[in-house]
């Protein structure tokens, strides 16, 4: 379902990631680790289209974002580390901004807005200006607004931060159920718990590199290592 | 070594010392450091865009700088020799002036301190730090000092520069006047400090910011539109009623209790009297100024982390079952149904409708009080209409569209990420604003025709001039405003002030230039036509010069959109 092959990004000097290849398949919850600066967040953008790739390229279901823009948008949602949103609408308008964007018809608006309002407890919330929401909230909002137009791969940059305890058990449910459907998630994490928990494959990287990938059992093998942690600090420290 | 200050993490670091004055002013001496470290940084980083930017700003201030001092030249010297009481006029010309920036600091000190005080990113670590709340408040008093006086204290260089030179005054004087304006300007900055202190108590910060961003721009509007009505030119030849008319509307109260009086003082006793006469007057403003500091400093020790707590309440509104309805549109109207909806919310946008209001006003004024002996020059003044309607909505094109796109803000990535092209965003902004400007830029050339009264053809040239303007000012808005677009500024000023505004009115006044170039000779023989009736007036010979104007405004158009598009896709947020 995503694709990567051979892609770099170059700031300069600075190579924030090298030469990466990797293949996510459709279904697949993907958990995307490394120390700070690894190259998580500049691989996310690169996916999204925000940063363009300094080499290589970038598929979507068969797509490029060269090749058909706007088919390769409408495949995936994209919740950033940090939620900025427009802080002059209300919750409900930019929920209605973006399902029509995305061309929901209101049968399946009227559905899936009263399952996820409901599930990530916004009703409270929707009338109010996005400006007055705390950073968790204004995470939910976006959460919420991306699973209405049912993406086929959901991008998320540390999804987890900002979220009280109870929001994470719900969308760590939210995202078997989603991976169940065929959806494909697509997380960059700091948490190991988590992608330990939820993520059915996962790829480390570390100075702009993958270092490792593969499915939790496989990195657990290859890495003879029952824990995930452990496999993470010691691929992170030979790399060092 | 990462960090060279040591001082900080020093076990005699200044921030451990025993307390006392001198504990507070190494505090002081220390964040003072840090933010002059910063800048410091910042000006060592030097890179393209930064260079070609301080370019265009000293080129800017080349040509800015002399413009006020000859135009300041041309009032006083207007102003000083009317006959008998040409220093009054000065003064109260002078008086007229200093109310209003007493007024203009004060309000933008509101304006500045609300995220100065309460919304900078370090507030956090500074009230959570070992420092004294004085000594944050100090330091943020310093910027918003800067931020609010440092155009006032630019602009008064040439102003007194054209003073000096018309009153005669030597560069001592000079010097000693300027030198004043310091604590006049604490006076005023302490004064607005104290109101936002106040106000926050009891409204939400952002909320207050802009209420005063609106009042600033009706005032700054209303200022000119008085100045203006006063009509000054009429003391050209004017008997004395005239001129006592002109003082009597120059009104501008003169009370002990407004800081301006007193640097009124000092500034007429020492052109006046000589530097020696000011001596006590700055004296006791300076001592004015030093209460009113240590009042607010005072004031701020009660009332600042109070107003910092609680500096954003918001309303909770619930839903009422049932009263909201997806409806499902369009992608063109979704994207108009936000924009209409960020115009209408956040009142930073009112101000340029206020200012759009008073630029449109002040240009309908000029040409309703166009002097009767100028009448006889009416047809080259209609022609030169196209040229002043087209600078007025350049004006305009600057503020309330060039900024648009950098105000999508950090929620960019939305706009980048949603399933619509770049390219269909921008031809979106360039429709509805292309609309917006050449129905506004329609109105006044119907305006100005009726108070000139021309003849049909020119009426026809005028609209047809004008739409095409228009449709310039909107592709070069939209086009120049996505390639230099800044999505962290939060103020459309920066954009306008920077290199984007610059580029922006460099082009659209070349085109006006061009298209009046053009046209200038189908106009003469048309009324020469008039005049002189024996020579003939064939239309058809100027079609090439028309054809030669659409190409160039499709051409400039086309370029500032593709330029655009081509910076958008590939700008990286």
């Amino acid at each position: 379902m995503i694709k990567f092959i051979n892609v770099t990004k170059n700031y300069g000097k600075l190579v924030a990631v090298n030469n990466l290849n990797l293949e996510i398949k459709r279904g697949e919850i993907f958990g995307f680790l490394g120390p700070n600066g690894a190259g998580k967040t500049t691989t996310i953008k690169m996916l999204c289209g925000l940063v363009v790739p300094t080499y290589g390229e970038i598929y979507i279901d068969g797509i490029t974002l060269k090749n058909n823009p706007v088919e390769y948008k409408k495949k995936f949602a994209y919740i950033p580390d940090k939620p900025f949103v427009f802080e002059k609408l209300r919750g409900i308008e930019y929920i209605e901004f973006i399902a029509n964007l995305y061309d929901v018809d209101s049968h399946k608006f009227k559905e899936l807005f009263t399952r996820y309002v409901k599930l990530f407890e916004m009703e409270d919330y929707l009338n109010d200006f996005i400006e007055s929401y705390s950073h968790g909230m204004s995470q939910k909002l976006l959460i919420t607004a991306s699973l209405i137009h049912s993406p086929e791969v959901f991008i998320l940059d540390e999804p987890m931060v900002g979220l009280d305890p109870k929001s994470i058990r719900l969308l760590k449910e939210e995202f078997k159920n989603l991976a169940e459907k065929g959806t494909t998630v697509f997380m960059s994490t700091h948490s190991i718990d988590i992608a330990e928990d939820v993520c059915t494959t996962v790829g480390i990287i570390d100075k702009g590199q993958l270092i490792e990938t593969g499915s939790l059992k496989e990195i657990k093998e290859k890495n003879k290592s029952e824990k995930l942690e452990e496999v993470f600090f010691k691929l992170t420290e030979e790399n060092e | 070594m990462y960090y060279k200050n040591e001082n900080l993490f020093n076990k005699n670091s200044l921030l451990f010392r025993k307390n006392g004055f001198s504990n507070a002013f190494l505090q002081l001496k220390l964040l003072v450091g840090f933010y002059f470290l910063q800048i410091k940084n910042d000006f060592l980083k030097v890179n393209k865009e930064k260079l070609i930017k301080t370019t265009l700003f000293l080129f800017f201030a080349g040509f800015f700088f002399p413009v006020v001092y000859y135009l300041f030249l041309f009032i006083f010297k207007h102003f000083y020799t009317a006959q008998i009481i040409g220093p009054l006029l000065v003064k109260k010309l002078l008086y007229t002036f200093y109310m209003t920036f007493t007024i203009m600091i004060i309000l933008s000190s509101i304006v500045a301190s609300i995220p100065v005080l309460f919304f900078s990113r370090e507030m956090d670590f500074l009230f959570s730090s070992p420092v004294k709340i004085e000594i944050v408040f100090i330091l943020k008093y310093i910027k918003i000092l800067i931020d609010s006086c440092w155009m006032i204290l630019l602009i008064t260089i040439p102003i007194f520069a054209a003073y000096s030179k018309v009153l005669k005054i030597d560069i001592y004087q000079y010097l000693f006047i300027f030198i004043s304006h310091i604590p006049f300007f604490i006076i005023c900055v302490s004064c607005g400090i104290f109101l936002t202190l106040f106000l926050i108590k009891y409204f939400p910060g952002q909320q207050i910011r802009n209420f005063v961003i609106a009042i600033y721009g009706i005032f700054l509007v209303a200022f000119f539109i008085y100045f203006r009505m006063l009509e000054p030119e009429k003391l050209t030849g004017a008997d004395f009623n005239q001129i006592m008319e002109l003082v009597r509307n120059l009104k501008a109260p003169d009370n002990f209790f407004f800081p301006h009086s007193h640097l009124l003082k000092i500034i007429n006793n020492v052109t006046y009297s000589g530097i020696l006469s000011g001596v006590l007057p700055l004296m006791l403003l300076t001592f004015l100024s030093i209460i009113f500091f240590i009042t607010v400093i005072f004031v701020a020790k009660i009332w600042y982390f109070d107003g910092f707590s609680k500096k954003e309440i918001f309303k909770k509104e619930k839903i009422v079952k049932g009263s909201f309805v997806y409806k499902k549109t369009n992608e063109f109207s979704v994207l108009l149904k936000k924009d209409v909806k960020y115009i209408i919310r956040d009142t930073t946008q009112w101000i340029q409708l206020v200012f759009l209001f008073g630029i449109i006003f002040l240009y309908l004024f000029n040409i309703y009080k166009l002097p009767a002996d100028l009448f006889n020059l009416r047809e080259v003044i209609f022609f030169l209409n196209i040229g002043f309607i087209g600078l007025v909505m350049s004006a305009v094109g600057a503020r309330l569209i060039l900024p648009v796109i950098s105000m999508e803000g950090r929620s960019f990535w939305i706009l980048k990420t949603i399933p619509i092209s770049i390219k269909k965003y921008v031809i979106y902004k360039f429709i509805i604003y292309t609309f917006f400007i050449v129905t506004t830029g329609l109105i006044i050339s119907f305006l100005s025709l009726n108070l000139l009264k021309t003849h049909k053809l020119i009426n026809f040239i005028t609209i047809f001039s004008t739409v095409l303007i228009t449709f310039v000012i909107a592709g070069c808005a939209i086009g120049l405003g996505a390639v230099f677009a800044d999505f962290k500024i939060k103020n459309p000023e920066d954009l306008i002030t920077g290199i984007a505004g610059l580029f922006y009115m460099f082009v659209t006044f070349l085109f006006i230039a061009l298209l009046l170039f053009l046209e200038a000779g189908f106009v003469k023989d048309y009324y020469l036509s008039k005049i002189l009736k024996f020579k003939e007036f064939h239309i058809e010979k100027y079609f090439l010069n028309y054809i030669l104007i659409i190409i160039i405004a499709f051409f400039i158009i086309g370029i500032s959109m593709w330029a655009g598009i081509k910076k958008l896709e590939k700008i990286e947020v």
